[in-house]
């Protein structure tokens, strides 16, 4: 898990700042009256990392996630976020009795939009509420937390209103599990290095192929 | 179609009551209690692969087993409303073949305790005792007795004040036996290494006592009178 991300992160800095570069040759459009915003919708690939009870007790597959962005002033956007995954809890001693979770996160993103060519670029920062639906002992019980996200997106336009993207996301939750002081390290927080892909829907007609 | 409407939303009652019937448990949200300690036997020796296990109101909420070294680190979840109990060696207690003894530590109340420290545990080997009481004499004596042991199921309420509480001689059983109780046997569930207390008075007479050290697995003793 942890050799791909070292191969992944040096690719997409290196992907952003290429981007970044091109982008002082571009001409910055600051005003696109035809541009109303995007929607993403794709699958959610967790990857877990770090010592917390996530990374070591369970295995996770994939989710999916739905972003509704909406331009407000020039490249800033903002809207409503939501994703969600499943996961197998694999070591029950260290997890508790009980055998599997859905993980909901629903909040808000905002963040700064522009294009190069025919790839729009943002980058994000989201704050949610992520809740872990956990289901064993024939009973649902849950552990709840506050997510913090940042999440750079790279999309290609196929056509003025259709795109695909690929946004990797750095992802916190501040769990708010009740657990003894030598347990906080395990229970505390979880840290994820997400990946999302899917289609994006531009709304408007100010997203051309150039 | 308004029949089959009604059908669907009357198997649609049932099943949810049915569901709700069987939803006999209900775990604490955002909880995880740590339980842990060490086991040893009485001579100090870490005793691996004894179950550790938590319960809320027979609901296992956790479970974990010792290491080599005897220590056990069980993360489990908690009761929103029963009391906890925590289980050591108790599945096996059934198990004849088993060597040690078992504690069943119940909790009076809920509480929102997360830390439970047992400390050092120690499991004594399991022996038996058949004491028979042999009216051998032929007379008319009427024996009052009481047997009083460490039970092999040791049975401690968890959120005790006193660490040194334990289950020493804390079983007992009592009565009298008529001329016509003839060989009448005790079978006792109790620790090797330790002692039945046997108090005993022929027709009210004085009270006599008899230490029987249980010293193997399985014991005998005949007390004639």
């Amino acid at each position: 898990m942890f050799s791909n991300i070292k191969f992944l992160l040096p690719f997409l800095l290196f992907s952003m700042a290429t981007f970044a570069q091109e982008t002082t040759t571009t001409e910055d459009d600051e005003d696109e009256p035809h541009k109303v915003g995007n929607i993403l919708v794709g699958a959610y690939i967790p990857i877990p990392f770090g010592d917390n009870f996530v990374n070591k007790g369970m295995d996770l597959s994939p989710g999916a996630k739905i972003v509704f962005k909406v331009k407000t002033y020039k490249g800033i956007y903002v809207g409503p976020y939501f994703s969600f995954f499943n996961g197998e809890v694999t070591d029950q001693d260290l997890l508790g009795n009980y055998e599997n979770t859905t993980d909901y996160v629903i909040g808000g993103v905002a963040g700064y939009d522009f294009y190069v060519n025919n790839f729009d670029i943002s980058l994000g920062l989201g704050l949610g509420y992520s809740v872990y639906a956990n289901r064993g002992l024939g009973d649902n019980f849950n552990d709840t937390a506050t997510a913090l996200w940042l999440s750079p997106e790279i999309s290609y336009r196929l056509n003025t209103y259709l795109g695909i993207f690929v946004a990797p996301e750095i992802r916190h939750d501040f769990m708010e599990i009740d657990v003894p002081k030598e347990l906080e390290d395990t229970f505390k927080g979880v840290n994820y290095f997400n990946i999302s892909f899917g289609l994006r829907i531009n709304l408007g007609s100010g997203y051309k192929i150039q | 179609m308004k029949k089959n409407l009604l059908r669907i939303l009357l198997l649609f009652t049932v099943l949810t009551a049915v569901g709700c019937l069987g939803d006999d448990v209900d775990i604490e949200n955002n909880r995880r209690i740590l339980v842990k300690g060490k086991i040893i036997d009485p001579q100090g020796v870490p005793i691996p692969n004894i179950s550790v296990l938590t319960s809320g109101f027979g609901d296992e909420l956790g479970r974990t087993s010792s290491d080599s070294d005897g220590n056990f680190k069980l993360i489990s979840l908690d009761e929103q409303f029963d009391p906890l109990d925590i289980f050591i060696n108790y599945e096996n207690f059934t198990n004849t073949q088993d060597f040690y003894s078992s504690l069943a530590y119940y909790s009076p109340e809920h509480t929102d305790r997360v830390l439970y420290d047992m400390g050092t545990i120690v499991l004594g080997k399991r022996a038996t005792l058949n004491l028979i009481l042999k009216n051998s004499s032929g007379t008319e004596d009427i024996l009052n007795y009481e047997i009083k042991f460490t039970p092999s199921l040791c049975e401690l309420p968890l959120n005790m004040t006193n660490p040194t509480e334990n289950c020493d001689l804390s079983q007992n059983r009592s009565g009298s036996l008529s001329p016509s109780s003839e060989n009448q046997p005790f079978y006792i569930n109790s620790i090797q290494n330790s002692n039945v207390i046997f108090e005993y008075s022929i027709n009210d007479g004085p009270t006599q006592t008899i230490e029987i050290p249980l010293t193997n697995e399985e014991n005998t003793y005949v007390f004639e009178y």
